[in-house]
């Protein structure tokens, strides 16, 4: 295991660490003294108290949502990826037909209970009905609200 | 140690002096932990009395002014010697916990051995005309670290300077023997 | 004849004191021996106590101040809650612990057990002793002050073997073993340090060596010689870091590995001593790094009259706490962003490295006392 290197190199290395290992050093140190004084950067929340000013990052990922424009409709086409997409059968999509003849969507049933927030439902619709919505404060203590149909209307196709 | 002191009427004196009572106190409780060493049965439970007999002989001798032989004797016995015994101790498993059984003889052994030892003991510093008078005292800073360390240092005639220089090599042979001993030889590597 | 006492103003002020109290007393009881021994007790109980409030009470603050810290490194709050910004939160944790049941895990060493947090608060109790808070602010003023620390920092090592090996427990006695290890061989550069200290003052007494640094700020034994104090400083903060197995060098707890180590057993009462000496030592060696290199309880006058006569204005105390509390927060904030070396790192960096530097800086030290005179 152990490399042949004459004592000229051992002692050259031992000074390169010499120098570079207390030099990481001080850069590590300087980073949480840079941290340290900068208490603008904390991003802690007082959530409680902050109730009214608090803002959700975009990025979470609460309980699902459908999209909807102001009349109500949705883009839901009952194609049923986002069922299939489901990873523990949190979704049901509930098909109807419309007069037409043509399948609409009927009933968004959307299991809250079993649900992990992964967003794979989301990723699976192929035209953006669904999302995550930032809504945060989710606890309950009614088990049967845990069970929501998601859409208002029956869809348009 | 504290200078500029002048406590005047403090009973100094034999049967009801302070030293007196301090140096029985603490004689007292040298014995019961020397005997609480050796007759308890758990192992580690004897070497933490043996620390505390150690200590209690460290205030003795800080009794007699002998502050840096009293620190030497904390610093050599508590922080050395006794936590490498310490160590041993629970590098070893299951030392000392089976409780042997003694037979008379050996009993017997011991107790003439220790009736020896009181004797030479008592037969070697009785003679000494100082002890046996007690009022001879050591001339003020007699022990302090200044006078010993140029006593230990010193190349003159009181000077100790060549044991020291021994005792110094000693300890280096020490260490490069256990690097030697500890050390992986070449064979075994491979 | 060796008389304990105290030679502070205050045990004047109850020697004085003394005598005229027993005056109101009946004419029998009236001595003056009596008077000696009651106001060396006194004295004593009020070294006792000021030891004790110094400590204890700077534990919680500590604590908070180590949570505070440490969530501002990480971009946090910390507390917050109880009180103003949490202030409170430490003594709600004290209580809790306080109020704990205490027991024993079964098959364990009940006297060994109870006897180790005991013997572990020993070394920092008595290091409080020995610091010179101000110029007649001193517990006991001994002349052998730094080889009185370095031979009761062994009751530490002796603590936490006897804890981790008492609990019955395998990660208590790995966490002893590695710690003891680790302490035993830091203790040599701990004490090669103060040995550079007292042979830079020339003395041993912790208050002449605070007092060989009065002056301006380049009389402090950090800049005093050139470049030999600043390594001296940053080796006694590395080697003083182990001794107190704080992390980076927390071996012993290293909850990750040994779910912390030698006190993995212990709750409530004897958890909060252990925890207690080691803030307390976090403190003591604070002031003794304080001590031995940052002047101590001096203003840090820069040598102009106009400043520093306002700088000195200000009593020593305050200069003194203001320097340990920089000291600790030093060592926080390396608490905070190292990683933790490996064992074997470990003892590599002390035997390898911290060992032969000091040995160097020791003879380097030796040889600048003989140049400069």
């Amino acid at each position: 295991m152990q490399e042949n290197i004459t004592l000229v190199q051992y002692f050259k290395r031992y000074l390169k660490r010499c120098i570079t290992g207390p030099w990481s050093l001080i850069c590590g140190l300087s980073v949480s003294l840079k941290y340290f004084l900068s208490p603008w950067k904390i991003v802690t929340e007082q959530y409680p108290e902050n109730k009214k000013t608090l803002k959700m990052h975009e990025r979470y990922r609460g309980r699902l949502e459908m999209v909807e424009d102001e009349q109500g409709n949705n883009r839901c086409t009952a194609c049923g990826m986002c069922e299939r997409a489901c990873p523990n059968a949190s979704i049901n999509v509930l098909s109807t037909k419309n007069i037409a003849g043509k399948k609409v969507l009927g009933r968004y049933v959307y299991h809250f209970a079993s649900c992990t927030q992964c967003g794979l439902c989301v990723e699976a619709c192929p035209f953006g009905a669904i999302v995550m919505s930032p809504a945060f404060e989710v606890a309950t203590t009614d088990p049967s609200s845990l069970e929501m149909i998601l859409n208002k209307k029956e869809g348009q196709g | 140690m504290f200078p500029n002191l002048t406590i005047p009427d403090f009973p100094l004196s034999f049967p009801l002096g302070g030293m007196d009572i301090a140096f029985y106190a603490v004689a007292l409780v040298i014995l019961v932990t020397a005997v609480m060493t050796v007759a308890v049965k758990n192992i580690l439970q004897s070497a933490v009395f043996l620390i505390f007999s150690f200590v209690t002989t460290a205030i003795l001798y800080l009794l007699l002014h002998a502050e840096f032989i009293a620190l030497a004797q904390v610093m050599v016995y508590v922080g050395g010697v006794v936590i490498f015994v310490v160590f041993t101790i629970l590098l070893t498993s299951h030392l000392g916990e089976d409780a042997f059984t003694t037979k008379v003889p050996r009993i017997f052994t011991a107790f003439v051995i220790s009736i020896a030892f009181v004797f030479v003991m008592i037969k070697c510093i009785l003679p000494l005309p100082e002890l046996s008078s007690g009022t001879v005292a050591a001339p003020d800073n007699y022990a302090s670290l200044e006078q010993f360390a140029l006593r230990l240092l010193g190349y003159g005639a009181d000077g100790f300077v060549i044991p020291f220089e021994i005792v110094s090599i000693l300890l280096l042979m020490t260490l490069i023997c256990a690097i030697t001993v500890a050390r992986r030889s070449k064979e075994e590597k491979e | 004849m060796y008389v304990p006492s105290v030679t502070h103003p205050i045990g004047d002020f109850v020697r004085e004191w003394v005598p005229k109290l027993s005056a109101y007393l009946p004419e029998q009881l009236q001595s003056q021996t009596l008077d000696t021994i009651v106001a060396f007790l006194v004295n004593a109980v009020i070294c006792i106590v000021a030891v004790c409030a110094v400590n204890i009470g700077s534990a919680p603050i500590l604590i908070y101040m180590e949570r505070k810290v440490c969530a501002h490194v990480q971009c946090r709050l910390g507390p917050m809650r109880l009180g103003w910004h949490g202030t409170i939160q430490t003594i709600a944790d004290v209580i809790k612990m306080l109020f704990k049941e205490v027991y024993a895990p079964s098959g364990a060493d009940k006297l060994m057990f109870y006897l180790a947090p005991l013997i572990v608060l020993i070394a920092p109790f008595m290091v409080a002793a020995l610091i010179p808070f101000d110029k007649n602010l001193v517990v006991s003023d001994v002349s052998m002050g730094i080889p009185l620390i370095i031979a009761v920092n062994g009751f530490g090592v002796l603590g936490i073997l006897l804890g981790g090996w008492s609990s019955n427990n395998k990660y208590s006695l790995l966490g002893a073993l590695r710690s003891g290890a680790q302490m035993i061989s830091y203790e040599i550069s701990f004490a090669m340090i103060l040995l550079f200290v007292v042979m830079i003052s020339g003395s041993t007494n912790l208050m002449s060596i605070t007092q060989s640094q009065a002056g301006t700020i380049a009389d402090w034994f950090i800049f005093k010689i050139p470049v030999l104090g600043f390594i001296g400083f940053i080796l006694f903060f590395i080697s003083s870091t182990a001794e107190m197995n704080r992390a980076p060098f927390d071996i012993a707890e290293a909850e990750q590995e040994l779910t912390g180590g030698y006190h993995t057993e212990y709750n409530g009462t004897p958890f909060a001593m252990f925890y207690l000496a080691e803030y307390i030592a976090l403190v003591t060696n604070s002031a003794l790094a304080t001590t031995c290199f940052l002047g101590g309880f001096h203003a840090p006058c820069i040598g102009v009259a106009f400043v520093d006569n306002y700088l000195t204005m200000v009593p020593g105390v305050v200069w003194f706490f203001a320097k340990v509390f920089f000291m600790i927060w030093c060592y926080m904030m390396v608490r905070w962003t190292f990683v933790r070396p490996r064992v074997d790192q470990l003892m590599d960096f002390e035997w390898k490295f911290l060992l032969p530097v000091n040995l160097l800086l020791l003879g380097a030290g030796a040889a600048y006392i003989v140049i400069s005179g």
